[in-house]
């Protein structure tokens, strides 16, 4: 059995070996594809994202400059229909019709509500999860079972075999303190697995998995799962 | 210097992208042949990263990322040719000159643990050789390794954690299938 220093040294010592000079066939092939495709310039470069951007922000710049432009086009086109309407005929107040019989109030939405589960994970550490249901549809929440799939990136949610009311939600441990929350919304085919951001150099372990337990069928494979990270 | 080399090339001055290309190649072939485990699919990534460089450098916002962008777009140019797997693995290892001299017991073991660990590497995925060769032929901290990769920091240290799971399960394997053969020969 090799030891984690071990292990370590090693692999250390067998990465060191190779090539530190690269071959000059692919850097003439790029210079050459370079000179074959001199670069023009984009007018519209600042619109492009980031190359280095982690992900789509809701508020990137060029979003927002997309948006901002979209905006003044449609104002703009909005400005020219209404000056050059003719003028509207006089409005006719309608009629009240009463209703053969009184309308169904639509019933309030379902207040939140929360359940806290702890989730021991395999070096019997124990990891407190908040859950809060916006679905009002959610009947139980339980720790578990140990997950032993495949690695996942970031959070999954996955059908329990044994029964079509309840799914398994799963995620990526950052080896970092939790705790997690994981907020189901309002129609129940979104959820949100809710994390502080690591920012030490911690390993991680196992993904960490609830079961969410509702009071009637429902369909993982329906359902949108998001991690996100929030500064610690 | 470097950061203005980029300015340069962003712009499209070819002699400056030149020079980038003569900065920045053999850290970036490193980089590919220890994911690949293969000179010339490295060299195929090699190639292909630096002409993305060329096309996308006008989107890299900052200069000062550069080193990080490029190891970023190394690592995905690795991890294609991995999984597009031309030219199978087989790779012939040329031995050194002094092959045919006496081998002491020591060494000998040495030999016989890297050769060990070479197979556990190449049957782990492109995915985890990445993580293991920024994290212990690069030294990025997760930190930066979640820089380079566009990746939350706590993803990182759940891949390093699988990648390293995944080895040591390949060189137990490995130790288990030379066992089972040397009780039978």
């Amino acid at each position: 059995m090799t030891g984690s220093n071990d292990l370590d040294r090693m692999l250390a010592s067998y990465l060191e070996e190779g090539p530190r000079h690269a071959p000059d066939r692919a850097m003439d092939a790029a210079l050459t594809f370079a000179a074959a495709h001199p670069r023009r310039r984009d007018p519209l470069i600042f619109l492009k994202p980031d190359v280095m951007a982690r992900r789509t922000s809701m508020f990137s710049p060029q979003l927002v400059w997309a948006g901002a432009v979209i905006a003044l086009t449609l104002g703009a086109v909005a400005a020219i229909a209404v000056g050059t309407r003719p003028s509207p005929a006089p409005v006719v107040p309608p009629s009240v019709i009463e209703s053969p019989s009184p309308s169904a109030q639509p019933s309030a939405s379902p207040s939140p509500q929360a359940f806290s589960v702890v989730v021991t994970d395999e070096h019997e550490s124990d990891h407190p999860v908040d859950v809060i249901d916006e679905s009002g549809r959610l009947a139980a929440v339980d720790p578990g079972p140990a997950y032993t799939g495949p690695e996942i990136g970031d959070a999954a949610v996955s059908s329990d075999p044994e029964s079509d009311t309840r799914m398994f939600v799963t995620w990526a441990f950052t080896g970092c303190t939790d705790p997690t929350s994981i907020t189901i919304d309002e129609t129940g085919s979104g959820i949100v697995v809710e994390r502080q951001e690591c920012q030490g150099d911690a390993i991680g372990g196992n993904p960490h998995q609830v079961t969410l337990t509702f009071d009637g069928p429902v369909d993982a494979s329906a359902v949108d799962v998001q991690l996100v990270e929030t500064p610690g | 210097m470097l950061r203005e080399l980029v300015e340069r090339a962003a712009k499209g001055d070819q002699e400056a992208f030149a020079s980038l290309v003569q900065v920045n190649s053999g850290r970036l072939y490193a980089v590919a042949y220890r994911i690949l485990r293969d000179p010339y699919l490295a060299e195929d990534a090699l190639q292909q990263t630096l002409i993305t460089i060329w096309n996308e450098l006008p989107r890299l916002r900052d200069p000062d990322r550069f080193e990080a962008w490029s190891y970023r777009v190394i690592v995905r140019a690795s991890t294609a040719e991995a999984k597009r797997g031309k030219r199978a693995a087989s790779t012939l290892r040329l031995l050194p000159d002094d092959a045919d001299r006496a081998v002491s017991p020591d060494e000998f073991g040495a030999v016989a643990e890297r050769d060990r660990l070479d197979r556990a590497f190449k049957r782990i995925t492109a995915d985890q050789r990445a993580v293991l060769v920024m994290q212990h032929y690069l030294g990025l901290t997760p930190v930066d390794m979640a820089e380079v990769l566009g990746i939350p920091v706590g993803t990182v240290g759940s891949r390093l954690h699988y990648a390293t799971r995944a080895l040591r399960t390949a060189l137990e394997a490995d130790e288990r299938t030379t066992s089972s053969e040397e009780r039978s020969a």
